[in-house]
């Protein structure tokens, strides 16, 4: 993923709980120098060891731009730092290299168009697509990655030019060019088994993109925790060169957070206690994310107080976090209602001061909260603020079914009248018309005559 | 009756002298029986020495008084002033005999002769306004129905020289007693639209009669036939001017009914009152329902819906910064079209809808709260126009008024006013009311499937079956509900049935 994507940035000030060293040394790659540019984008705190970091990084890559981009950021806020001038003798050799890298498989696939061999040209895009990606320039890869469709002849090289594609566009965050992937391969009569954890993966990071927390949540669920922790697992030979691993984007600890969040912020209790219980994939992954647990648990326990101070206490980590960081606020807006929803429905009449108490805020705060989840038909009470006080809204089914009946009938009764209203129109020759000469009494003359 | 004459030497020297023939042969067959059938009723006198002299008069010269004064406040008012000189009159009662008729006749046994003379003695000429409302009154305090359904021409010019007479003097109300009578006289139970319709809504509405005007609008018309000299403008008119009737009594609903019928009439092209219709259809359901969802049943045409959409522009825009709910947007647009408002005449409507939004913004409250503190309504209440009353007042007179259930309280006079919401309940009124409502449904299904059964025999529509049976895909749709009910020429057919 690129840093350009996230133009609005938003400035983290606190620091985060995680050590950056330690944090990053979970993530390789592509994905630990998008993670490290992105901390130095919204963290002013860690942006000079994050850039020194991702140059480390960067260096045994063949990115040379997103290299020299690095430095230059690097020199920007730290100009005396010795590390912030360019290595002109690597970018040199790199660029070298990968130029005539690049006019060599260039080439050949020129050559292999001249001699149409089907197989051979898909190959020539399919690496010319690899050489893209691995000097960083995405959409050439991607191009290249797209161009192979015409000369797949087997359901294996669909496959694969669509998992390379996903990848690119996970990278792009371009989730249309996802979904097209994604429906290539369901529409395959059989597919490898071993890339579903992948494909749910990315399908749950699509969900999470477009802030529909529920499906994140229940997705996320359903890639299998082994396919996270196992390497041997979780790298399937799809071809010789390349892999696919889960872990190219997230890690297990980031699933946890992202599931933890996601299914606090859209599941009822009652679904929360039985994911707990019985979900043995959940448990699993809660187990390396400790302070998700117990946000959990506190959940199911009502104490909603510790929830959001442990919230709160983590939130510099979570804006951190690549793809969580555009979420955040909505995500605790949604955890907060679902605490009110969940509070509120015990009561047929609670006490805001007691209330307020119980969530660790003031009672203006509460009343301004319940107002906006009311107003927005969350949560169904009425609020009483000469007592302070909230009641449940008894339904008065009677009335309700009143008011159906009601409506009915008067739609009923509307639409019939103007039925036959229509009917003796159009039977009386009423219809509206260019030339009123044409009605009335001229037509009733030559009935006349 | 006068017993000096006998009906029936009147019937034998009717003489229709210079009529064209085929004119007076129809008039002859139509007026004679009725004449014939009420002289049983007539002593006959000594001197029956009394003559009818009808005479035929050209179509332009004769232009009664209904041509020249229409009374339509919209814009189709031209196009209604030809086809009323079409409808005019092309043979009357000689001069002679007016007075005769007039004078020695009983109106309710021989409407038709009076019909006849009263468009005769008052159609060129202006008459003394007290003696012509004197005899128009006499005739349509006992008018047959039946008998004016057979000079529909006549019948028709009389109407339009009543109203055009009670506009000369200024006096709109002095014309609502017979076009009343004449509207309620025109159909035993009254669901035929008459000429008399839409002309007495009119008057009426210049009159500001609207509670009389309810009288007649209390019966449903759903019976049309142009062989009454009606054309689609009195349809859409009295329906039209059926929804101002109510907009004046507030009875907002039903005049969303009735304008519904104005968007959904059938034909082509858009009716300029189609667009009125709409801009007031706009502004109606934002003071009802907060929210503007043009959602016109099937049977609306679809191509004259879209034409006429494309007229009331602002009033789109109106109700989307009304829907938005944002009082500065919606103060920007009201700035920015109350001037359209005005000139389509719909100002007043538009005000009435400014102070539904504030009603509306303090109506949610309920559902947010039990209690709640003046103060707090004073924090969200929005007068846009800042001309209204303060929000204690304006809460106090939508309690009055019914519009908010709920009571003011306050502890001690020092401590601030609350606002406590109420609960409506079922109460045995509400049974009752579902009950009436019910049965009126049932009828109305009733008279659904009467309708359905008779199209479904009608000889046109046998005839369209068997086309379309032959020219398969031959049958375009032109928004009726009932597609195969498109009559064009051959709904006369049908009308000789």
């Amino acid at each position: 993923m690129s840093s350009e994507t996230h133009a609005n940035t938003k400035v983290v000030t606190t620091l985060p709980l995680f050590e950056l060293e330690s944090y990053i040394q979970n993530y390789t790659g592509r994905n630990a120098v998008d993670r490290l540019l992105f901390i130095a984008d919204r963290c002013p705190a860690l942006a000079v060891d994050a850039l020194v970091l991702a140059i480390a990084s960067l260096k045994h890559t063949a990115e040379v731009n997103r290299y020299e981009d690095a430095v230059d950021r690097l020199h920007a806020i730290a100009p005396h730092d010795p590390r912030a001038t360019v290595d002109a003798a690597w970018v040199d050799e790199v660029t070298k290299a990968t130029r005539s890298t690049g006019d060599k498989l260039e080439l050949e696939l020129k050559s292999y168009k001249n001699n149409l061999i089907k197989e051979s040209i898909r190959m020539g895009n399919s690496e010319l697509g690899d050489f893209y990606l691995s000097i960083g320039d995405l959409a050439s890869a991607s191009k290249f990655y797209s161009r192979q469709r015409e000369y797949c002849t087997t359901h294996k090289h669909i496959e694969d030019m669509s998992m390379d594609m996903i990848r690119v566009a996970v990278y792009q965050q371009n989730w249309s060019q996802v979904e097209t992937a994604m429906s290539r391969i369901d529409a395959l009569p059989a597919k490898n088994a071993d890339i579903d954890p992948y494909l749910k993966a990315v399908r749950g990071l699509w969900a999470l993109a477009q802030g529909n927390f529920a499906v994140a949540a229940s997705t996320f669920l359903t890639v299998p925790v082994e396919s996270l922790t196992h390497a041997a697992f979780a790298a399937p030979k799809s071809r010789q060169k390349a892999t696919y691993t889960i872990t190219e984007f997230v890690t297990v600890n980031d699933v946890a957070v992202i599931i933890g969040l996601c299914s606090l912020a859209s599941y009822g209790r009652n679904a929360l206690k039985d994911l707990l219980d019985n979900n043995a994939n959940c448990k699993e992954f809660l187990q390396s994310e400790a302070h998700i647990r117990t946000l959990l648990d506190a959940f199911v326990l009502f104490d909603y107080k510790s929830i959001f101070t442990a919230l709160e206490n983590h939130k510099a980590d979570y804006l951190l976090d690549i793809w969580l960081a555009d979420h955040v606020e909505k995500l605790f807006d949604r955890i907060r209602e679902n605490c009110y929803t969940q509070y509120v429905r015990g009561y047929k009449r609670g006490y805001l001061d007691k209330m307020a108490a119980r969530f660790g805020v003031g009672p203006d705060q509460v009343e301004k909260d319940l107002i906006a989840l009311i107003e927005s038909e969350k949560v169904p009470v009425r609020l009483d603020l000469e007592n302070k006080y909230f009641l449940f809204k008894s339904a008065d089914e009677r009335a309700d079914v009143y008011d159906h009946v009601m409506t009915i009938a008067q739609d009923f009764e509307h639409n019939g009248r103007l039925l036959l209203v229509n009917i003796g129109v159009l039977r009386g020759g009423l219809e509206i018309n260019a030339k009123p000469e044409s009605s009335g009494f001229e037509l009733k003359k030559k009935v006349l005559m | 009756m006068d017993p000096q004459f006998s009906l029936l030497t009147v019937l034998l020297s009717i003489d229709f002298e210079g009529a064209e023939e085929a004119v007076t042969e129809a008039l002859k067959e139509r007026v004679l029986p009725i004449l014939q059938a009420n002289a049983t009723a007539v002593k006959a006198g000594s001197d029956g020495s009394f003559n009818v002299n009808i005479i035929g008069v050209s179509g332009d010269s004769s232009s009664s008084g209904s041509s020249s004064k229409d009374g339509g406040k919209e814009s189709s008012a031209s196009a209604s002033r030809d086809a009323d000189k079409a409808l005019a009159p092309r043979y009357m009662i000689a001069k002679k005999d007016q007075d005769d008729i007039l004078t020695r006749t009983d109106p309710a046994q021989v409407s038709v002769l009076w019909i006849l003379a009263l468009t005769a003695k008052f159609g060129n000429q202006s008459a003394d306004a007290s003696e012509f409302f004197a005899l128009v009154n006499r005739l349509f305090d006992n008018i047959s129905g039946t008998q004016a359904k057979l000079v529909p021409e006549h019948y028709r010019a009389l109407l339009y020289i009543i109203a055009a007479a009670s506009d000369a003097i200024e006096m709109p109300i002095l014309s609502l007693r017979p076009l009343l009578n004449a509207a309620l006289s025109f159909s035993p139970i009254h669901d035929i639209l008459s000429p008399a319709h839409p002309l007495f809504l009119i008057q009426a509405l210049k009159a500001k009669q609207y509670k009389l005007a309810l009288q007649l609008l209390k019966y449903d018309v759903d019976k049309f036939d142009s062989a009454y000299g009606l054309t689609y403008h009195d349809h859409l008119r009295f329906h039209y001017y059926g929804a101002m009737v109510f907009i004046g009594m507030k009875q907002y609903q039903k005049a969303i009914e009735y304008l519904a019928i104005v968007l959904c009439a059938p034909g082509f092209p858009c009716s300029m009152v189609q667009i009125e219709a709409l801009k007031k259809t706009v502004l109606l359901q934002l003071i009802l329902y907060g929210k503007h969802t043009l959602k016109l049943p099937r049977m609306a045409n679809d191509f004259t819906s879209h034409s006429y959409r494309a007229f009331a522009r602002p009033y789109d825009h109106f109700a989307v910064a009304f829907e938005n709910g944002d009082p500065t947007i919606l103060k920007l647009v009201w700035n920015q079209i109350k001037g359209i408002f005005t000139a389509d005449g719909n100002y007043g409507l538009a005000l009435h809808a400014l102070t539904a939004f504030r009603k509306q913004r303090i109506q949610k409250l309920r559902k947010t709260f039990i209690t709640v503190t003046m103060e707090y309504i004073e924090s969200k209440d929005v007068d846009i126009l800042e001309n209204g009353p303060s929000t204690k007042e304006f809460v106090l007179a939508m309690i009055a008024d019914g519009d908010l259930r709920a009571k003011i309280s306050q502890k001690s006079s020092t401590s601030p006013i609350t606002v406590i919401f109420q609960d409506a309940s079922i109460t045995s009124s509400h049974l009752d009311e579902l009950e009436a409502k019910l049965n009126s449904v049932r009828q109305l299904n009733e008279k659904i499937a009467a309708a359905d059964r008779e199209v479904g025999q009608s000889r046109e529509f046998l005839n369209r079956k068997l086309q379309s049976a032959s020219t398969p895909g031959g049958f375009l749709g032109r928004g009726a509900g009932l597609e195969d009910l498109e009559g064009n020429d051959d709904s006369m057919s049908m009308m000789e049935l």
